[in-house]
């Protein structure tokens, strides 16, 4: 799949052309189950969700050409690195269709209302990386990341435990550093390399953190298991071989209701 | 059958095949299911007491788009009551495109309610009795009464040198506060129900369901393979039954009913709170010939337990139990039960008797625990199957040095950082081992190639399902990579092996070893008709014997075939077997499997496990926090099954009740009987920098259940006796005792306890 | 949280043009505004959020014309974590390191952390069951005729007896910092209240930028001592911060009031002394001159003489 370099064609023509669909089974968008009726079958429409490469625009900044890949880069460009600067400049150039504008504020509203149906550059169509791999999903402002990996992308291996960050099951890495992702929104979630559990083994062959996990068998009843190991993953990047002591400041964000503490912190010390 | 020497149990490079899915992110629990398929459901609660519901108004909530139905007690009545019986209960339904627009509509939805007289403090319903309001839960009073009695405990009184009493405080309320929430999917098809549940029992889930929807167990068909946690309170059905009338008010689409955090903690079962007024009568010596005991509980639990009952010599016991069941969340099953508050009530009382009569908590106990050979001192005083609590006792005393640690209460124990050291010891039969389990049943599956497939049906919660495969490669004599699971807590293709987990453990024990045999005698009898059997004269299937995956003749091992060869062309094999109770009534074949204190083969026994603990502390008395220097546990496990697994129970078992002691308690608001601790800030579970493993010694003794066909038993959650501990070793580090209030040994309490606060 | 709007904005003045809509707050971190979104804990929640996060040059640490300035956006785990903050403002980086969870430290920001909204128990009860006085007008406080244990010693603040979330607010405080904000340049005792459901005071349409704290004497020791009933997650039920920089003290309490606590009296009992177990629990005693028992928070009293001793010894 190209990425489009200065197309003329809108974003949306775009992806028309290349006969993909946008957007997946969002919480809050309008899927319909049509339920069954006697002797009949349960039945939806959903829109599925696609692996693309990222599709790109390309803004350019009136004063020193340098480009930027959304308005809010340019803005935000223009403001540190031209301050007082903006009022003299007279054009700015739609990168769709080359139409010429004034100000910001009017390329920004001719871009919501020519080429595309919802806020300014669709914001609820939202490219993830998870586990190396490019989605691209269509998002609701409040979905979190946690929603969007479990019912959008079908990885239901991170769980939602509390949902308000204070037990740690939903725990990913995002560019190695570990979050709740309860607490990510997933329109916040772009330009982020997200790794979840999934990723860690290679098709079904365990990573040695998860066969040490095996081995002393630090699982009970796994709700909590993706979480700890996430945050497990992340120390030992850092640390390859951590204490009790570094080991428990490490996962002190997360609780195990089972209490098998003993197990988990024993499968990470050391390393692996 | 003769005990053998054992190849599968206790071997410690076995493993549970579930935890392979789970390190992989692909183990499925209830919301995993139907990922992007569901509509999600919530439920709002009442925030009165006590009231009967007026009228109900969602006219609002029906407005919003995106809501698609709304449930009251009209529509089902099985699963919303009219009557509300404490603040937090669930009465209003609601089904959603999305859960958060179902949350939204919780304060969209108007109740008129009729408020009646609540009654929220369990001393109140206690001392007013019949006068105080009637809480609704029990038809004619608040009270629920439990006596029991045992020889005369005047005589007691009038033998003593000295009759003293005590009274105790309130041990803590424990909700479990599992971290996956409480929650169930439903979908139709047809007039046919399916349900994804995350509880323990799933095929007494299965039938509840059915008689929540009035109609047959055909119809429904249940699914709960994984749980999060929760044990003794995951038995929960009516998560299931909300799931499903769900979906049935959206023409049958899947419903993923969740509640909250909050919800889970205010309307799921906690464990009841406890108080006693011990009074002991007893020798110049220690030995104890009476306890006349008040009992009281916050709900269930009041009677006497095995804990006291089958744990102390005591010839005369009055026991007066008095539940009061009002107006705030309900009480009832929850990990251990009743143990370890009436652990911590017997424990507590015990030690005020030792400081009383300055002798050592140990030596006091020492002189009135139960003799190994002496059998229960109540009808129908049986013998107990296993010797265990002495052996625990002694174990725990030697592994953690307790009497040269030991010190009188507050005395000689400032440590070089100013803090108080302080150590308890308690021990007791647990109540857990095995029960009656003649409604257990279970499949072995005998495949074409010789491998094997067994149907569990319980949840996979603790590493059950991997105990069962462990008796079946035993009795079966196969490797035991050639057993599977297979699926499992499936309604449609298992059977009720029952609850998960330690409680039925003996029970699930006798139903696969009897699967197994049945299996086996198969087995063997096709293989006799087959080279190299067929050609020994006068053969029988009492000949073979197997282990390996090989059928061996047992004159002659080298006349030998695999399990392979001898399934060949056999289309398949079902072995099947239902539980028996070792203890009391029950299916022909319980009893004890060999014999024991010189009983005979086939009496019935006390199949009740032992267990121990040693918990030493250091009390800061600058603030009040208590850190857990030492922690040993020793457990009965009668022959180890699954030798990881039982380290597991053991660990996390005894961890959990330092959350117990020293974190979890619900916060009331008094004047609304409002439980407000509704998240993890102030429901407190610890963390890992609240446990330091390495402080941690886990002690499995191993024995022999004579009761278990294999010499296993279960060991309960396990109950241990860590809250106990830390009660006693808090007293033996200040000299006083921490007034908990229905909650946890918080440093707060113990300021308080020290005269700071 | 379904009738939320998400607006990116890549400068402040567009932030604050998008807050001046109304109904709007910025999202940093997002780790209070989430959770308290998905609670709908008052009827006061925005209907817009403004993500700051795509406006750069807010993440940074650095000494400059005889101030530590750190950006706004700077995470909390980045504070704890750099050598600068714990070698010369070390009370900072032991708070910093203090909050919550590695992962919240992870995501949460400075500027997140001393404007977030209140912790006490029924403030933050969902479904707003418990619609009390900090979040409306008309409202009472619960915790003055229920639960009041983990509530102020020294009193109300604007009818509210809540206390003061934030580890990094007292260590701000003693290190008197200055908060600079789109509108001014705070003091940082100053920008701490309750009149609102946050713990400080700004304008609706007001974003703190960057904290400011004057770079202390050389020789000078500093140290942050929290007490909570976990050593996780749990937000400060007492915490004293201190700073001796050669004959001045300067002590400040966290969780015993709705706003950092400066302890004048603790201050005047140390300063200029030689560091010593007497005088250190005498400053201790000091402290809690006045303090106030709603009924159920007596046992702070004693926790807060000990966090002021033990910091106090920790900078001799």
């Amino acid at each position: 799949m190209p990425e489009i370099e200065n197309s003329r064609v809108s974003r949306r023509q775009f992806l028309k052309n290349a006969g993909i669909i946008v957007g997946g089974t969002a919480v809050g968008s309008s899927f319909i189950l049509s339920a069954c009726k006697d002797g009949g079958e349960v039945t939806k429409e959903v829109t599925k969700t696609v692996q693309v490469t990222t599709v790109k625009a390309t803004f350019v900044c009136p004063i020193c050409s340098q480009e930027f890949e959304s308005i809010t880069a340019l803005s935000s460009h223009l403001e540190s690195a031209h301050p007082g600067e903006v009022e003299t400049i007279t054009k700015f150039v739609c990168p769709f269709d080359n139409a010429e504008f004034g100000s910001l504020s009017e390329l920004k509203t001719h871009i919501e209302t020519a080429h595309l149906t919802a806020a300014p550059l669709d914001p609820s169509a939202v490219t993830l990386n998870i586990n190396g791999v490019n989605y691209l999903v269509k998002a609701d402002a409040h979905e979190t990341l946690a929603y969007t990996l479990k019912e959008q992308l079908g990885l239901t291996g991170t769980k939602i435990g509390c949902d308000m960050g204070q037990c740690g099951a939903c725990t990913v890495l995002a560019d190695g550093i570990a979050i709740y992702s309860c607490l990510k929104l997933t329109r916040e979630s772009e330009g982020i390399q997200i790794e979840t559990v999934e990723g860690l083994a290679d098709g079904h062959k365990l990573s040695p953190l998860q066969r040490k996990f095996q081995e002393i068998e630090a699982v009970q009843c796994g709700y909590c298991t993706p979480g700890f190991l996430m945050a497990a993953k992340g120390l030992l990047r850092e640390n390859s071989n951590p204490s009790e002591d570094e080991v428990r400041l490490a996962l002190s964000g997360h609780i195990c209701s089972c209490q098998n503490f003993k197990k988990t912190i024993a499968a990470v010390v050391g390393g692996v | 059958m003769a005990l053998p020497q054992f190849k599968i149990l206790g071997n410690p490079d076995t493993y549970d095949e579930k935890t392979y899915p789970i390190l992989l992110g692909k183990a499925q629990f209830t919301e995993d299911y139907l990922a992007g398929k569901k509509l999600w459901g919530a439920c709002k609660h009442a925030t009165i007491a006590h009231a009967n519901i007026r009228s109900i108004d969602a006219s609002k909530a029906l407005q919003v788009p995106g809501i698609k139905a709304v449930l009251t007690y009209e529509d089902c009545p099985q699963i919303f009551s009219r009557e509300v019986l404490f603040w937090g209960q669930p009465i209003v339904g609601i089904v959603a495109d999305d859960w958060y627009k179902a949350q939204r509509a919780i304060n969209l939805i108007d109740v008129d309610y009729e408020e009646l007289p609540a009654i929220t403090d369990p001393d109140e319903a206690f001392s007013k009795g019949d006068a105080a309001p009637l809480s609704g839960k029990r038809a004619e009073s608040n009270i629920a009464i439990a006596n029991h009695d045992r020889g005369n405990i005047e005589n007691a009184v009038a033998q003593a040198d000295l009759t003293v009493s005590y009274d105790q405080y309130w041990t803590t309320t424990h909700q479990h506060g599992p971290i996956e929430q409480y929650q169930a999917t439903a979908y139709w098809l047809n007039d046919h129900c399916y349900v994804y549940q995350s509880s323990q029992a799933c095929h007494g889930n299965q039938i509840a369901v059915v008689n929540y929807l009035e109609t047959t167990a055909n119809k429904v068909h249940c699914i709960s393979r994984h749980a999060g946690t929760g044990h003794g309170a995951r038995l929960s059905n009516w998560e299931s039954g909300v799931a499903a009338y769900m979906s049935k008010a959206v023409n049958g689409a899947p419903v993923h009913f969740k509640c909250s955090k909050k919800h889970s903690m205010l309307f799921r079962i906690r464990q009841h709170d406890h108080r006693s007024k011990y009074t002991w009568s007893v020798k110049n010596d220690g030995t104890i010939l009476g306890a006349d005991v008040e009992y009281y509980t916050n709900g269930t639990g009041a009677g006497i337990n095995t804990v006291f009952q089958h744990t102390w010599n005591i010839p005369n016991v009055r026991w007066r139990g008095k539940g009061a069941y009002i107006n705030v969340p309900d009480r009832g099953a929850w990990r251990c039960v009743s143990d370890p508050p009436n652990g911590v009530q017997v424990s507590t009382a015990l030690d005020k008797l030792a400081a009383e009569l300055d002798m050592n908590p140990y030596e006091l106990r020492k002189k009135n625990i139960m003799p190994v050979d002496m059998p229960a001192l109540d009808p129908p005083n049986y013998y107990f199957a296993a010797k265990e609590v002495n052996e625990c006792f002694e174990t725990v005393a030697q592994e953690s040095g307790y009497l040269s640690k030991w010190h009188k209460p507050g005395e000689n124990n400032v440590m070089d950082d100013g803090r108080l050291h302080g150590i308890g010891i308690h021990c007791h039969h647990d109540s857990h081992g095995s029960v009656a389990a003649a409604s257990n049943a279970a499949l072995v599956l005998m495949k074409a190639d010789g491998t094997c497939v067994i149907s569990v049906g319980c949840t996979g919660i603790h590493n059950t399902t991997a105990q069962s495969k462990h008796f079946v490669a035993e009795v079966m004599g196969l490797k035991f990579e050639h057993v599977s699971v297979g699926d499992w807590a499936n309604t449609d293709v298992t059977l009720d092996t029952g609850r998960h987990g330690g409680s039925t453990f003996t029970g699930a024990q006798s139903t696969f070893v009897t699967a197994s045999l049945d299996a086996r005698a198969k087995v063997f009898a096709i293989a006799l008709t087959k080279a190299p059997f067929k050609d020994i004269a006068g053969i029988t299937v009492d000949d073979l014997d197997a282990e390996d995956s090989e059928i061996f003749y047992t004159k002659d091992p080298s006349q030998r075939m695999s399990y392979r060869t001898a399934m060949s062309g056999a289309p398949g094999i079902a072995g099947y077997g239902i539980g028996w109770a070792a203890a009391g009534g029950g299916h022909a074949g319980g009893g004890l499997q060999r014999s024991i204190h010189g009983l005979p083969v086939g009496t019935k026994v006390n199949t009740t496990s032992g267990c121990a603990s040693v918990v030493e502390v250091a009390v800061d008395p600058e603030t009040g926090e208590v850190e857990v220097l030492g922690h040993w546990n020793a457990v009965g496990t009668g022959r180890v099954v699954f030798r990881k697994g039982v380290l597991n129970q053991i660990g996390s078992g005894s961890e959990l009740q330092i959350c117990q002691a020293l974190y979890y308690g619900d916060v009331y608001d008094p004047l609304t009987g409002a439980v407000i601790s509704s998240q993890y800030t102030e429901a407190q579970l610890p963390t890992t920098l609240d446990c330091k493993p390495s402080r941690h010694t886990l002690l499995p003794v191993e024995g022999d259940d004579h009761a278990g066909p294999l010499g296993a038993h279960g060991i309960g959650e396990p109950c241990v006796g860590s809250y106990a501990c830390i009660m006693t070793a808090i007293f033996n580090a200040t000299g006083k005792w921490v007034d908990t209030d229905h909650g946890a040994a918080n440093p707060d309490r113990v300021l308080k306890a020290l005269g700071k606060a | 949280m379904d009738n939320i709007t998400h607006v990116n904005v890549g400068s402040l003045s567009e932030a604050t043009a998008e807050l001046a809509k109304g109904k709007a707050e910025v999202i940093a971190g997002g780790t209070d505004m989430i959770s308290t979104l998905k609670g709908f804990i008052s009827d006061n929640l925005p209907e817009r959020l403004v993500n700051i996060k795509k406006i750069s040059g807010l993440d940074y640490i650095r000494e400059d014309g005889g101030f530590l300035k750190i950006g706004a956006l700077t995470t909390l785990t980045t504070i704890a974590n750099s050598s600068l903050v714990k070698d010369k403002y070390t009370v900072l980086a032991q708070a910093a390191l203090a909050v919550a969870s590695p992962e919240l430290r992870n995501m949460g920001t400075i500027g997140g952390n001393i404007c977030q909204r209140n912790r006490c128990i029924y403030f933050r009860n969902e479904h707003n069951d418990f619609n009390c006085l900090r979040k409306n007008p008309s409202g009472l406080c619960y915790a003055l005729t229920g639960v009041n244990r983990y509530h102020s010693i020294f009193g109300a603040m604007d009818g509210c007896v809540a206390a003061c979330p934030s580890d990094t607010a007292p260590a701000l405080v003693a290190l008197k910092a200055k908060i600079v904000t789109t509108a001014k340049t705070w003091e940082s005792a100053e920008f701490f209240g309750a009149k609102n459901e946050h713990i400080c005071n700004l304008a609706e349409d007001e974003i703190v930028t960057e904290i400011q704290i004057p770079t202390p004497a050389s020789g000078t020791k500093s140290a942050y001592k929290k007490f909570a009933f976990r050593k996780s997650f749990d937000f400060p039920l007492v915490s004293a911060a201190v700073v001796i920089s050669g004959s001045d003290a300067s002590i400040v309490l966290g969780g015993v009031y709705p706003a950092p606590r400066v302890a004048t009296g603790a201050q005047d009992a140390i300063k200029g002394q030689t560091i010593n177990e007497p005088n250190a629990t005498a400053a201790g005693d000091a402290a809690v001159k006045g303090a106030v028992d709603l009924g159920q928070n007596k046992w702070k009293f004693q926790v807060t003489k000990t966090m002021v001793k033990r910091a106090i010894l920790a900078c001799a």
